[in-house]
């Protein structure tokens, strides 16, 4: 039960190796939990005591790479679709990882919203590799692990005759 | 290629580890924060305002007596983050002395 071995190769190089089960399967629930808190509690104080994202979009996104997108979305109806749109994605993305459901889904545009954070937030008062870089790597951890299988929704859903029959479901779900 | 890697079985040890690391740094930072939000807290810090020469300015600081001198507080989360510092610390002690512990367990 405890150890499982991995057979597998990296670039043709076989690095077999054995993991303990259990702490990787705990280990994959822990951090879907805390990035699943981390991104409810952004979303849903966004939602619950109001959220404008404009100096961000129009001030804050000056020089940086991402600042032709940005500053579409920085005015009028767009500006309000993404003051609703960033809340509610945090929180559907921290509720789905926080469930564990539609986890690779939801790891994907975690993925998408720490991207924008992380080139947009050019400062780099911490250097390029910042908070906002790590976060954007755990939701592709999450996503790889499948984390969503380990006391999550997406263990029953996995199971499911509609997903089974449906190769890509699964990259929806894990 | 021989297998590398970890080939025990779980003891009682990584049960400590996992429940009370993983319970510590869980209740320190999503049980409580999430608490302080639903109660009304948006920030986890304590939130100050402060009026000089016809002028509010809000401030955030992580402990009481940190407020200014004539600021009044105007929110005081549930869970303060001194509190919340400890318990998530504990955690990740916990996983720390479990590391250590592994180390010389051989």
């Amino acid at each position: 039960m405890a150890t499982n071995e991995l057979d597998t190769t990296v670039l043709n190089d076989d690095v077999t190796l054995s993991l303990s089960g259990p702490w990787v399967a705990y280990w994959a629930l822990f951090l879907r939990v805390l990035v699943g808190y981390w991104f409810l509690h952004a979303g849903l104080t966004k939602v619950l005591f109001g959220f404008s994202a404009a100096g961000y979009l129009g001030g804050a996104s000056r020089g940086a790479i991402t600042e032709p997108i940005m500053q579409v979305f920085a005015n009028g109806a767009l500006l309000t679709f993404t003051n609703y749109a960033v809340g509610w994605g945090e929180l559907l993305i921290g509720l789905g990882l926080l469930v564990g459901a539609f986890v690779r889904l939801a790891s994907f545009f975690g993925g998408v919203l720490m991207f924008f954070f992380y080139f947009t937030n050019h400062g780099w008062a911490n250097g390029m590799t910042n908070g906002d870089l790590w976060g954007l790597l755990l939701f592709v951890t999450l996503a790889i692990l499948g984390a969503g299988r380990v006391w999550g929704v997406d263990g029953y859903l996995e199971d499911t005759e509609f997903v089974r029959e449906h190769r890509w479901a699964r990259y929806l779900l894990g | 290629m021989a297998t590398i890697g970890d080939t025990r079985q779980l003891d009682t040890v990584d049960r400590l580890a996992m429940y009370g690391g993983g319970g510590l740094v869980t209740l320190g930072i999503v049980v409580m924060g999430l608490i302080n939000v639903l109660v009304g807290y948006e920030s986890p810090l304590y939130v100050y305002e402060l009026t000089s020469g016809g002028e509010t300015t809000t401030g955030q600081v992580v402990a009481p007596a940190l407020v200014p001198e004539g600021a009044t507080v105007v929110a005081s989360p549930l869970f303060g983050p001194t509190l919340r510092a400890y318990v998530v610390a504990l955690g990740l002690i916990v996983f720390g002395l479990y590391g250590v512990y592994r180390l010389f367990d051989g």
